[in-house]
């Protein structure tokens, strides 16, 4: 099966540190889409029924 | 009892006091846009003239897209030239120009040949266009002739300003050319923005705005924003087909070299111009259902939604060929093979993406058909046809694209920077979560009224093109002092060239069918809400007609276009002296 191939090999050349550094670089890239979203959502005006976000 | 001479006195007075009011309301009435009979459209031979103004119109515009965009890209390759010193930047933009150049008249015939039918067949319309436009009209045949002049002195002083300061002076000929050339099209664009959603003028059409109220509509620069991208994805498809004609056609390895860097350049060019354009179309879009929510319903909801699905086929088709294209790439450089085992990835996205993309939201069926179904929408298909599915598919198309055109650029460099590993990384964490982004945003679009299911859309696009903007900036930077590998030209499979076929063909059809609906949405009106149109052909043509008209006028580009490169490539063969054979 080629995709586990791909898995297996990501696996094999990351280390515990590497684990964290993907981590953190993902977590990063996804608190500023978060960021993105919620200032469209509000400035747009349509932060209502939008649960995470504060009431306009 | 009055008596006869008292009501004729009353009569009288009356009409002194009406008058001025009648003559003032048929003054007022004097500056109303007129109101045509079905007299005032000529037959010629018995015939309306719509399907000729369509296809007079459809082919204007395939060609003056074209021409507008080349002079585009050419200066920012000439110009490529002269910052890397390369000399083979510059013979290839000469080379561009010379198709567009072969081209150039045929627009111009196109488009004299529009407004003749314009004015023969809509005489009251195009008087009343002419009411509102005035002094305009005239502004736009003076840029027509500033667009002639400067084309024939940048094409034909190319090699006589070639060097020094007087390359200088020659990039600043392409930069006033495509000024100008730009403005031309924002003029005509106004025409039409005009006629969708007229501004500058009362509820009846008579004239109270500033000439730049009237061209500045609702939808003036959407339409143009949508219009420049897509001219410039339009002529990188075109002259992409010219280099893979030209490839096929190569008699040796160093002209075929040639050719498949051209035809890699203009897919390029293609790409960056179609990447942004879904974009710009929503943004299109969104103007339209802003200013007529009636307008916006018949495009999208109506019988023309339809269109959309066949459209979701085409630009799937463009954005397969143009990926294909990419993937055979990848074997023109040694370091290409270590990505070739992503590309089937890439291919499950992209299909998946078309699948769902082609997915129409209702089906046509028969009544027994329906009760077995249970109702108008599948169970399955029905979420996979409404826009929060769409869009989703559409952002990780685009990704999936940008992504396989990263590879390529990836494989043709050896990065040497020391945070190579850490650069890697950023790039494949922004890939996931914004893939995460677009899907969650999507999913939200389910479980929300139908106004956050709209605007969920934006932050979609914001993702793509974050991903897009952050990926060439870190690319950028990890690139500094990268080891540039060889990039053997020339060594592309045949079949890969018939991708680049693809994308004009492709691109051709959906600028007809997309012009289609654009023109539709007016419905019943010339200039909609002002000036209806009474003529016997005052209907939204069937689709299966409509179907007809376009491809009869994409298979009639098509002819120009291989008549332009047959042109093109006349000009360099040469007929070998019999005299000096016999010696």
């Amino acid at each position: 099966m080629a995709f586990p191939s791909v898995i297996e090999e990501f696996v094999r050349v990351s280390s515990i540190r590497s684990y964290i550094g993907y981590g953190l670089a993902i977590a990063f890239w996804l608190a500023y889409f978060y960021g993105i979203d919620m200032a469209i959502m509000h400035g747009q005006g349509l932060a209502v029924g939008w649960n995470l976000m504060p009431r306009p | 009892m009055i008596s006869r001479k008292a009501l004729l006195l009353l009569s009288l007075t009356a009409c002194l006091i009406v008058m001025p009011e009648l003559a003032a309301a048929a003054a007022a009435n004097a500056g109303n846009a007129p109101v045509p009979t079905p007299a005032d459209y000529p037959m010629v031979g018995g015939m309306g003239g719509r399907s000729f103004v369509w296809a007079f119109a459809q082919m204007h515009l395939f060609l003056a897209a074209f021409v507008l965009a080349v002079p585009i890209f050419v200066l920012v390759i000439e110009l490529s030239g002269v910052m890397s010193r390369d000399q083979r930047y510059d013979a290839m933009a000469h080379e561009f120009m010379k198709i567009s150049m072969a081209a150039y008249s045929l627009t111009a015939l196109a488009g004299g040949a529009l407004t003749l039918a314009l004015f023969l067949f809509y005489p009251v319309v195009m008087g009343y266009m002419m009411r509102v436009f005035q002094g305009q009209t005239l502004i736009y045949a003076l840029l027509f002739l500033m667009e002639s002049v400067l084309l024939y002195v940048y094409y034909y002083s190319w090699n006589v300003l070639r060097y020094g300061n007087r390359k200088w002076l020659h990039l600043s000929i392409g930069l006033v050319l495509n000024g100008v050339g730009t403005t031309l099209m924002f003029v005509a664009n106004s025409w039409v923005s005009f006629t969708m959603a007229p501004s500058g003028v009362s509820a009846k059409g008579a004239v109270t705005g500033s000439i730049w109220e009237i061209m500045r509509g609702p939808l003036w620069n959407p339409l143009n924003l949508h219009r420049f991208l897509a001219n410039i994805a339009y002529g990188g498809a075109i002259v992409g087909a010219y280099a893979a004609y030209r490839f096929l056609s190569a008699a040796s390895r160093e002209e075929r070299a040639h050719y498949d860097w051209m035809g890699y350049t203009a897919n390029f060019i293609a790409i960056c111009g179609f990447l942004p354009l879904p974009f710009a179309g929503y943004w299109l879009m969104a103007e339209i259902y802003a200013y007529s929510q009636q307008m916006g319903i018949t495009a999208m909801g109506g019988i023309l939604a339809w269109l959309f699905i066949i459209q979701a086929v085409l630009i799937g088709s463009i954005l397969l060929a143009a990926n294909y294209y990419l993937w055979c790439g990848l074997g023109r450089t040694e370091g290409g093979v270590r990505y070739a085992k992503y590309v089937k990835y890439i291919a499950v996205v992209l299909v998946s993406g078309f699948l769902v993309w082609v997915t129409p939201h209702t089906l046509i069926l028969t009544p027994e058909e329906m009760q077995a179904l249970g109702g108008t929408h599948h169970q399955l298909l029905g979420p996979l046809g409404i826009m929060p599915a769409k869009n989703t598919a559409v952002n990780l198309m685009l990704l999936a694209t940008f992504l396989s055109f990263q590879l390529f650029r990836r494989a043709s460099r050896t990065t040497t920077v020391s945070w190579a590993r850490a650069g890697n990384a950023m790039i494949g964490a922004l890939y996931l979560a914004g893939a995460l982004n677009i899907v969650g945003a999507g999913l939200y679009g389910y479980i929300t009224p139908t106004v956050y299911k709209v605007g969920a859309s934006v932050p979609q696009v914001a993702t793509t093109l974050s991903v897009i903007v952050f990926c060439t900036i870190i690319d950028a930077m990890m690139g500094r002092g990268a080891v540039r590998n060889t990039v053997h030209w020339g060594r592309m499979p045949t079949r890969s060239q018939y991708a680049l076929f693809v994308l004009p063909v492709a691109f051709t059809w959906l600028m007809g069918l997309m012009g289609y609906i654009r023109s539709s949405v007016r419905t019943n009106w010339h200039i909609y809400t002002i000036m209806k149109d009474v003529s016997p052909e005052s209907f939204i043509p069937t689709i299966g007609y409509a179907g007809n008209v376009i491809t009869m006028v994409t298979v009639a580009f098509m002819a120009v276009i291989i008549f332009v490169f047959w042109l093109t490539r006349l000009d360099v063969m040469k007929q070998a002296n019999p005299n000096e054979a016999a010696s």
